[in-house]
């Protein structure tokens, strides 16, 4: 049958049982009757039996797609993490009443119920410019920064940022977690506590932390900014959201884009690019075929084979907002920070190197500004209903799985933010100004469809 | 509500679900992505309706026609999912594995679970809101249980029936076989009015009985495909040799 059906393209089917003995199928293309015999034998050992004591040829197929699938879902949960704990905390701390916005000092227009349609949308488009502006600026200051290499002030700088989050905007958060559940602390040990959190935080991301403390600290850096981010005022924070879209697209894809240099600056040096990232565990299993390598990338980011036969981990970057201020006032940067030190640099050590070597993949990275981003979008539709965060939830997602799809089909850098943040806009309006009452008609005499 | 009825409900709604997606999906890290495809297929079908259901205003007020409209929405976006996970297929370049190809009953079982855990939480989402707050809701057309648990009882059987529709209508789109899309389809436009009957008056008993008469024949009528896609005894004792 086998040799019968060997035909250019055509799959051979192969019924597999696993070792949980639960059968599943699976299709592979094999060329020759050797192949097949040595995926038998190599396979976990045994023949399994089927439940009428026959043998059937067992297989341990831990194909390519499925390697970069775990890729794909090890940068997934942490942004799923993310987004439900900005869900979470918009949901308690209040639905961003027109009481509860703050503004920025860099916000020339204040947002009013009694504005007209027309001076809102004005009024929320220069502010989303201003912000884009400000960033642009501090994006272009920090290439020019790790052009002529002032890396100590790059690590000075995004240092600094991070400790005013954690301490300023987290100090914030947690005293309104505080209010809000009436718990029981008196000043000195929250002071105490909150100065260790941001002390500890900055260390992790920048010095030793075991993978997970850093990767716990980046996820609590973004979801603080996120949920600060959330209080501007609604009109502004639509606009801020499309303009960032909008810059990711110019900054990554043109040639003039300070993303795009800063991302050719880094190849020519053969150096990780600076930048807070998130960088996922890496999976188990190793990767059997190089090219696959390709398709494992993060956010904007570079297809292709890199200088050591594609093994080199792809990088991400992206800007991350931080908050210098205690007092709810904003200044957006570009903050980046080289995320990994190479061997010369004694001052600062990357515990993964522990785990790099040639033969192990590493994790797919992704920017700490689309954690951000994507949370922002999915704070302002937890202010609604439920049917409209489950929308702008699962278009969010997978505007970031078709990402890295169109990543794997277009072999060359993508910007992260404009899918996934278009897709969550569509689906935000649609939610609702339409979804959420006809799901109201189905479920109000308790249907289901 | 107390809080036994509370996580009973919701237990009743999710757990299957939770249990089928733990056991039948997480396991596998490309059966995640796919169920993130289908999860966004299905939210492009309730896009799709809902511009349908605003664009026509008299179906505003009509709880059939809002379901039925809802349902073959649900259908066409599953059809679109098959057809978008093939050139998918193609376009990566992954035809070598052929993960995605007809023998992998596992992609069934991943659209059908994303489909109803969509489903559910678009339809329960608002009633388990409400279910937070004092005091249990009972609608006028029908006082005999609470809207918590009848809905819930609804979406436990509107969830098996989407794994089995989704078995029926992915082996008859492998096969090209129209009569079993047909029915793929009718079966859930059926659901849907059988469904909606809880908005009669004493409604929600003779909804939840249809219901679960056409949960078996849904399960039934997927059984078939789904056995002949299974590879013979003969098929495999010639391999093994």
């Amino acid at each position: 049958t086998f040799e019968h059906n060997r035909e250019e393209g055509k799959a051979l089917p192969l019924v597999a049982v696993s070792r949980g003995g639960d059968l599943h199928c699976n299709t592979l293309g094999m060329s020759s009757r050797d192949e097949v015999d040595a995926l038998v034998a190599g396979s976990d050992g045994a023949n399994a039996q089927d439940e009428m004591g026959g043998r059937r040829p067992t297989l341990d197929a831990e194909a390519p797609v499925e390697y970069t699938a775990k890729h794909v879902t090890s940068i997934l949960k942490p942004v799923i993490i993310t987004m439900s704990l900005v869900i979470w905390l918009v949901r308690n701390l209040g639905r961003n009443t027109a009481e509860e916005q703050s503004y920025s000092a860099l916000m020339v227009y204040r947002e009013q119920e009694s504005d007209a349609t027309g001076t809102r949308l004005f009024g929320s488009l220069l502010n989303a410019l201003i912000f884009v502006g400000a960033i642009m600026g501090f994006t272009f200051v920090f290439v020019l920064l790790y052009k002529y290499r002032c890396v100590k002030i790059i690590y000075g700088w995004l240092t600094l940022s991070v400790l005013m989050l954690l301490g300023g905007s987290g100090f914030y958060m947690f005293y309104s977690l505080a209010i809000h559940f009436a718990i029981p602390i008196d000043q000195f040990t929250f002071f105490f506590v909150l100065y260790n959190f941001a002390v500890v935080g900055a260390l992790s991301v920048f010095w030793h932390a075991p993978s997970m403390v850093r990767q716990g600290y980046l996820v609590a850096v973004s979801v603080i900014m996120a949920w600060v981010l959330t209080k501007l005022p609604e009109w502004t924070n639509w606009a801020l959201l499309c303009a960032l879209a909008l810059y990711d697209l110019f900054a990554v894809l043109s040639p003039c884009g300070p993303l795009k240099a800063l991302v050719e600056m880094s190849q020519e040096r053969n150096e990780p690019i600076p930048g807070l990232v998130y960088e996922a565990d890496a999976p188990a299993q190793r990767r059997t075929n190089p090219s696959a390598g390709a398709v494992l990338v993060t956010m904007t980011l570079l297809a292709g084979e890199g200088p050591d036969n594609g093994r080199e981990s792809r990088v991400s970057m992206s800007s991350v907002k931080s908050d210098p201020s205690q007092s709810g006032r904003y200044a957006n940067e570009s903050d980046h920070l080289p995320m990994g030190a190479t061997e010369d640099e004694g001052e600062m050590y990357d515990i993964e190197d522990d785990y790099e070597d040639d033969d192990e993949a590493r994790g797919i990275k992704l920017g700490i500004g689309d954690f951000v981003f994507y949370s922002v979008l999915i704070g302002r539709a937890a202010a609604n209903d439920i049917t409209t965060v489950i929308s702008c939830f699962i278009a969010v997602i997978g505007g970031l799985v078709g990402t890295l799809f169109l990543l794997a089909v277009a072999q060359k850098a993508l910007p992260a933010l404009p899918i996934s943040i278009f897709m969550g806009m569509v689906a935000y309006f649609i939610a609702v100004f339409g979804t959420t009452p006809m799901m109201a008609v189905i479920s109000q005499v308790g249907a289901a469809a | 509500m107390t809080a036994s009825d509370f996580f009973g409900s919701l237990f009743i709604t999710f757990g299957p679900l939770a249990s089928a997606f733990y056991f039948g999906v997480a396991y596998r890290a490309y059966l995640t992505v796919v169920s993130v495809a289908a999860g966004c297929f299905w939210l492009l079908g309730s896009m799709v309706a809902t511009l349908f259901w605003l664009a026509v205003v008299p179906l505003r007020d009509s709880i059939f026609w809002t379901s039925i409209v809802y349902s073959a929405s649900l259908e066409l976006a599953r059809m679109a999912l098959f057809w978008g996970i093939m050139k998918g297929e193609k376009l990566t370049r992954v035809r070598r594995e052929r993960i995605l190809s007809e023998e992998n009953m596992l992609i069934d079982l991943t659209v059908g679970v994303s489909f109803a855990v969509m489903s559910a939480l678009a339809t329960q989402g608002p009633l388990i809101d409400l279910a937070m707050g004092p005091g249990t809701i009972y609608t006028e057309h029908c006082n005999s249980m609470s809207i918590f648990w009848s809905a819930s009882l609804q979406s436990f059987m509107m969830s098996i029936c989407h794994i089995a529709w989704s078995f029926l209508a992915w082996r008859a789109y492998h096969a090209r076989r129209r009569f079993s899309v047909a029915l793929a389809f009718a079966l859930h436009i059926l659901a849907a009015i059988f469904s909606s009957l809880s908005a009669l008056s004493n409604g929600c008993v003779p909804s939840l009985l249809c219901m679960s008469v056409l949960t078996i024949v849904s399960v039934v009528a997927a059984y078939r495909p789904v056995r002949k896609s299974i590879p013979s005894r003969v098929t495999l004792a010639r391999l093994d040799t």
